[in-house]
């Protein structure tokens, strides 16, 4: 994929943390791009989420911009984002585990529950990319395992046609075979069009699919690139994260 | 709705109906106080049980309901219903601001800050001795000027029922799919388009009110109100029923109620060790059927009969 497309939302020297006076973001940059899958990639701790919460309006923002298509969206509350083609899907865990997997869906197109023949397209074009999921229409979700559920959360986040994906470790705690499957999703989505940006600590995993990279330290951008710039380099960027100062 | 589904109702409401004319006063008395508590342990479970707010302070906004009434009706001579009414308001708009200030809090930290304001309130009410007269009461008037209790249970069961009805129409509404959404997970909530503050004030507002209504009730039955009634002693007894009977079902927790309430009546005769014995039934059934008895008791019923689980579908 080429590294030279426009880019759909743009972030700007964001400013954050959740205590006054201590910031975890100290002026990270990025670029969503249409097609690609973006990753940021950095130690534990130097802010990975946090830019994703941010983004998507859980966390102020002391100072930045952050730009789709051009308008300014820092500072959209997190129920509105959906409205502007923004999703995301959070690190811990994020379906209803008590609800079903039908009212999972169904909770993804509460922004156009009046328009039934769109839910219906919607429903049916989810249950036919994720096929388990038709299968489990009527089970409580949080009785599925992990990768289901996290198959359920993608489909769910993707029931509002989003054109931004943010994704917080989509593979935590998943086993090797399953997270395989679930970066095969992600670079699918990124063929279809969709912009995504993948935080992860799965440094293979994520390399493998990733187009361009960022790499964080303490909160502010330490390198970036197009893959190709880290393939092969694993070791070499732990290393580098272990003992740069 | 189905045959047999139909013909239990039937024979319910005809025993709701003749119930009146079958028992003597004390265990009418009972049953209207049984009544009182159903309203309010459906309302605690449509706050805790639904929307994930857990909340110790439940039984503040029945002294509040009880207490704007009674005051208003007393104090300024306002007709009944309108003090009524005007619990109901206050409630709502004093738990949107509870609701509001609990934000940031959850699970303990939320129900500590709930006990807290709970006492607050209380202390208020005991020290206002002017006001409203302190730990030594505040009589208020009656609704009815009659001698029998019966038509405060018909009164009693229409409320039950209204309330009732619109708490399950609530939770299978859109709101009460987002309070259940906002219960499982906040921040997938928000994702997903859910206004979450919006409708976690709104949670509190909405079973604050009906603690309200309850409250106003409750003054104008039994005729003088003290502090007690918004004590923690008794917002044990409405977690207990809610627990016991199903704190995840409106229908369950307010059978939990009515079961409880009568059962403590007929235990009397053992004194505080009736008490025990509910302490050691709770901690039972968190133990051993999380979800209370009622569930517990209609999925084996179902299990061992297909054809009930059609009645109870029904």
């Amino acid at each position: 994929m080429p590294d030279s497309e426009a880019p759909l939302l743009i972030a700007r020297d964001l400013v954050a943390g959740y205590v006054p006076g201590v910031n975890i973001l100290n002026g990270m940059s990025v670029d969503v791009v249409p097609g690609q899958v973006r990753c940021v990639l950095g130690p534990n701790g130097t802010g990975k989420s946090t830019l994703l919460k941010a983004m998507f309006g859980f966390l102020p923002t002391q100072s930045g911009t952050m730009q789709l298509r051009g308008a300014p969206v820092l500072g959209t509350p997190p129920h509105s984002m959906g409205a502007l083609g923004i999703t995301y899907l959070p690190q811990r865990p994020s379906v209803f585990p008590f609800l079903s997997v039908e009212v999972n869906l169904r909770l993804g197109t509460w922004a156009f529950r009046h328009d039934r023949a769109r839910v219906r397209e919607r429903t049916e074009r989810a249950l036919t990319q994720f096929p388990i999921l038709r299968e489990r229409l009527r089970q409580t979700a949080g009785t599925m395992s992990g990768g289901q559920q996290r198959q359920l959360e993608i489909a769910r986040a993707l029931m509002g046609d989003p054109t931004v994906l943010l994704m917080d470790e989509p593979t935590a705690s998943i086993e090797p075979r399953v997270a395989g499957q679930i970066y095969e999703i992600i670079q699918g989505l990124a063929r279809a069009g969709k912009a995504v940006l993948l935080v992860d600590q799965n440094i293979k995993g994520a390399l493998g699919i990733a187009d361009h990279v960022y790499v964080m330290r303490t909160g502010t951008l330490f390198e970036e690139g197009p893959r190709a710039q880290f393939t092969d380099e694993v070791e070499t960027l732990v290393s580098r994260w272990l003992y740069t100062r | 709705m189905r045959i047999p589904t139909l013909i239990a109702s039937l024979v319910l409401l005809a025993l709701a109906l003749a119930f009146p004319h079958l028992v003597n006063a004390y265990w009418l008395s009972v049953s209207i106080l049984a009544i009182f508590y159903a309203i309010i342990t459906a309302s605690w479970t449509l706050l805790v049980g639904y929307a994930g707010q857990f909340s110790f302070g439940h039984m503040a906004f029945v002294s509040l309901g009880a207490y704007t009434s009674g005051l208003l009706v007393t104090s300024f001579g306002v007709p009944i219903p309108l003090g009524m009414l005007a619990g109901i308001i206050v409630c709502a708009v004093v738990g949107s601001g509870v609701g509001y200030v609990g934000l940031r809090m959850r699970g303990p930290y939320l129900a500590l800050f709930t006990v807290a304001f709970s006492e607050v309130l209380r202390i208020i009410f005991v020290s206002e001795t002017e006001i409203t007269g302190g730990s030594g009461g505040l009589e208020v008037p009656p609704l009815f000027h009659i001698r029998s209790d019966i038509p405060y249970y018909y009164l009693g069961l229409i409320l039950l029922a209204a309330s009732l009805g619109a708490m399950v129409a609530l939770v299978s509404s859109r709101w009460g799919l987002f309070f259940r959404a906002i219960r499982e997970n906040e921040q997938a909530a928000a994702a997903a388009g859910v206004r979450v503050i919006r409708f976690r004030v709104l949670a509190f507002a909405i079973a604050s009110s009906f603690a309200g209504l309850a409250g106003g009730f409750y003054a104008h039955y039994v005729g003088i109100l003290t502090p007690d009634i918004g004590s923690v002693d008794q917002m044990g007894l409405v977690v207990a029923m809610a627990v016991i009977g199903g704190a995840e079902s409106l229908v369950a927790s307010v059978i939990g109620a009515l079961v409880l309430e009568v059962a403590i009546e007929a235990l009397r005769s053992y004194g505080e060790w009736r008490l025990v014995i509910f302490g050691a039934a709770l901690l039972l059934v968190i133990r051993f059927a999380r979800n209370g008895l009622l569930p517990l008791a209609w999925d084996r019923l179902a299990r061992a009969n297909p054809r009930l689980r059609r009645v109870f579908a029904g």
